[in-house]
């Protein structure tokens, strides 16, 4: 039996908002944005402003921007390729 | 090829209680110490991440060790499964209880980053694959009747447990510090499976006994030699992987982990960001995870009695639902109105697997299938981690998160609608494909039938 429709639709899907997502982080401008891979307790700062801050809170948060520009990376160029959008 | 030989019936140990449920507690607390691998993982952030601490890690590379941790334990998942069916669960309690003490005790002595992503994210997301897939599948060997009782009383003891590690080990941390902790948990923990593997059997043959529920005149208990086991297997999960529900299960328990995989990540930065403390936003997820026990509980139980698709679809749509909360949500109060109906909803998301698999496809070997359905759970939280962070990250707002999280969930509640009707075994003519010698004789088969139907008939 072919793998059925709805797995395949999830499938690619899912596979399509992280390639999404994935150059829509590479592309946009948010060097000034702390990092929100967030787990419990961590608290991504939204507005930006806390760069000089990241390391003296509870949780210190990394940034994409702290080595050099993503879109000159493996991942970002491949995200940035995959992507019709960006 | 070996005889198939059928064993003894007996119902009830020496002292009047059937061995399925000592069986029960046994897994419980396997549950209880494969459970607490997840609460010491939220529980090790911070003194990892500690700048003044003796680690000093970036939350980029403790998430990189949580990455490695969930793919470890999707690619882990069906592979413990396919080792549950073939050598039974007890061996793979042992490995277990050996693995857990390692690792654990590895972790107290890490230093380096390599070394937290293989003790951490290969060594222990395979002792809690170890733990969640095949000991928790095997319970649907035991009870013939109740699965739906045993599998809610297995799911809420480690949802109780797992509550009552978590204060356990931070304290531990904070009086004997980190390598001292993770000894004891190792010891403790690893010590705990190892030996009640000696009183633990894979299925009710090993020990003389019946399953729970069976009755005198239902077909006996067979054992058959390893080469017709395989064999049986082999051709099972062949025609398994024919039914749409083989692929349709595993993808809604992903979709319904990527759901609440993204709230239960970022709620309390989402509470934090609105201006509540995080001594006060912490009870956001003690509360989920109180009320999630409920939902634990009570979704084995109604899917038995009600069929497992109504069962299931509620659960997601109100924990998809529910969600709608925190858009609105300013003040602590209405997160924790948010926590206890999302809890009910996520409880009952994860809970029902083991009852819908047996609607679905009999009391056939289904560690196999069960271990898929962990791969897709697994994966939803890698992606709830990865596609959550990606959102916040590129929006700045936590809104695209939240409607990520309903889409999910919504979309498990689709797949499940589109999904058989589980009134009927799908593949009732399994055994024409094996050679007569490896099938279940005609009088045992017609038992058998008679017995499935008396089943039906009882739990409508």
């Amino acid at each position: 039996m072919p793998v059925p429709l709805t797995f395949s639709l999830v499938l690619a899907v899912v596979l399509a908002l992280i390639i999404f997502f994935g150059a829509w982080a590479v592309s946009a401008d948010t060097g000034n944005r702390t990092l929100a891979f967030g787990l419990p307790g961590t608290t991504p700062t939204l507005s930006g402003s806390n760069l000089q801050d990241q390391n003296t809170g509870p949780y210190q948060v990394a940034r994409l921007g702290e080595h050099g520009n993503a879109s000159d990376t493996w991942w970002g160029g491949a995200f940035l390729r995959a992507c019709p959008l960006h | 090829m070996a005889v198939t030989t059928p064993t003894p019936a007996k119902t009830r140990s020496p002292k009047g209680i059937h061995r399925a449920w000592i069986i029960l507690a046994i897994l419980a607390v396997a549950q209880i110490v494969g459970q607490s691998i997840s609460m010491a993982a939220g529980i090790m952030v911070a003194p990892l991440n500690d700048a003044d601490g003796g680690f000093g890690w970036n939350m980029g590379m403790i998430g990189a060790g949580l990455a490695a941790y969930y793919l470890f334990g999707a690619l882990a998942a069906p592979i413990t499964g396919m080792l549950g069916d073939r050598y039974g669960a007890r061996p793979l309690m042992f490995a277990c209880g050996i693995l857990y003490a390692s690792s654990m005790i590895l972790i107290g002595t890490v230093t380096h980053f390599w070394q937290f992503l293989i003790y951490f994210g290969v060594m222990l997301s395979v002792t809690q694959s170890l733990a969640l897939v095949p000991l928790l599948a095997s319970v649907n060997g035991w009870f013939k009747h109740r699965l739906g009782l045993a599998t809610g009383l297995l799911w809420a003891s480690g949802g109780i447990g797992a509550a009552a590690v978590a204060p356990a080990v931070a304290g531990l941390l904070n009086a004997v510090g980190w390598q001292a902790t993770f000894t004891y948990i190792g010891l403790f923990g690893g010590g705990l499976l190892v030996m009640l593997t000696f009183f633990y059997r894979s299925k009710p043959a090993d020990a003389g006994a019946t399953a729970y529920g069976s009755r005198a005149d239902d077909p006996p208990e067979i054992t058959r030699g390893k080469e017709i086991d395989r064999l049986r297997l082999k051709v099972f999960n062949k025609a398994m992987r024919r039914t749409r529900a083989f692929w349709n299960l595993p993808t809604i328990h992903g979709l319904g982990c990527a759901g609440h995989g993204i709230v239960l990540i970022y709620s309390i930065p989402l509470a934090i960001d609105q201006g509540i403390s995080l001594t006060a936003a912490s009870f956001i997820l003690a509360l989920i995870s109180i009320f999630s026990i409920v939902g634990r509980f009570m979704a084995p139980i109604l899917a038995e009695r009600m069929g497992a698709k109504p069962v299931m679809m509620t659960a997601l749509f109100v924990q998809g639902l529910t969600v709608l909360v925190l858009f609105w949500a300013h003040d602590a109060y209405a997160f924790y109105l948010f926590a206890g109906l999302f809890g009910l909803g996520f409880g009952g998301e994860m809970s029902a697997y083991l009852v819908v698999n047996r609607q679905y496809f009999g009391t056939g070997p289904l560690a196999t299938l069960y271990g898929f359905e962990m791969m897709g759970a697994l994966s939803g939280h890698a992606i709830a981690t990865i596609l959550g962070g990606l959102a916040i990250y590129v929006t700045g707002s936590f809104n695209p998160a939240l409607v990520l999280s309903m889409f999910f969930s919504f979309s498990g509640v689709l797949v499940i609608y589109s999904m058989e009707s589980g009134k009927k075994v799908l593949i009732p003519d399994w055994e024409e494909a094996l050679p007569p010698e490896a099938r279940t004789t005609p009088v045992i088969a017609d038992r058998a039938v008679r017995a499935a139907l008396r089943e039906q008939l009882d739990s409508d």
